[in-house]
């Protein structure tokens, strides 16, 4: 039975054609009266591999809904910037990318004064109400 | 566009300051040794490498995250430039 079953799977990958598979099966065993058996377990391992597929295509299209939906749910809180949720789907960094709730309290970026390599020290309070600023960390070294 | 470009690494002053020098960065290179600032913006590690993960933070006036990406890849990925143009001039 167990090996009925590897069968099955090797033939699944190794052929786009579950049909053409089991002919192939049935011509290796060289035994006309074992095709039948060979067959009972192909088809219900077709069922489950198919019904996972479905499965799977299912939690995607699920998964793609809520990415989806959620950019259209923010865009209209951020009524002022109706582009930036739709501007930020391509990015999808790492952790998140995006327009990270842009009218919220929430998202106070931490303080820091660091080293430059000026050998002076900038801190990010020096630009607070004159600059935006663009924060980037990078590898260094490599 | 209002806005000044910080770049932050953990790099040793000695191993950077002559990259710096030579390429003449318009912005300033900022070191962060102790990874106090990448790990404040979670950024610190996240594959693995004991490195800040490339990431980009556009930050405004007001001192909020308006915008971040986290690269995906340790080497690699990176802020397309022309989203962070964009997110810029939405925020002007």
């Amino acid at each position: 039975m167990v090996e009925k079953y590897r069968i099955g799977l090797t033939q699944l990958k190794a052929s786009p054609s579950p049909l053409g598979g089991r002919v192939r099966v049935g011509v290796k065993s060289h035994a006309s009266n074992i095709v039948p058996n060979c067959l009972i377990p192909n088809r219900k391992h077709l069922v489950r591999f198919w019904a996972a597929v479905a499965l799977a295509l299912a939690v995607l299209a699920l998964a793609a809904c809520g990415s989806a939906a959620q950019p259209t749910d923010e865009a209209p809180v951020a009524t002022v910037e109706p582009a930036t949720a739709p501007a930020a789907t391509p990015g999808s960094g790492y952790g998140s990318t995006g327009a990270a709730a842009p009218e919220t309290q929430d998202n106070i970026a931490p303080k820091f004064t660091l080293p430059s390599a000026a050998g002076d020290f900038v801190s990010l309070d020096s630009f607070a109400g004159d600059r935006n600023v663009v924060l980037v960390f990078y590898r260094g070294f490599w | 566009m209002n806005a000044e470009i910080l770049a932050v690494s953990m790099e040793d002053l000695s191993n950077a300051d002559y990259a710096v020098r030579a390429l003449g960065f318009p912005f300033p290179i900022l070191y962060d040794l102790d990874a106090d600032v990448v790990e404040d913006y979670g950024v610190f590690n996240l594959h693995n490498n004991n490195l800040p993960t490339p990431s980009t933070f556009i930050i405004d006036t007001e001192g909020n995250i308006r915008w971040e990406y986290i690269g995906r890849s340790a080497k690699t990925d990176r802020a397309p430039i022309s989203e962070i143009v964009a997110q810029l001039r939405m925020l002007n």
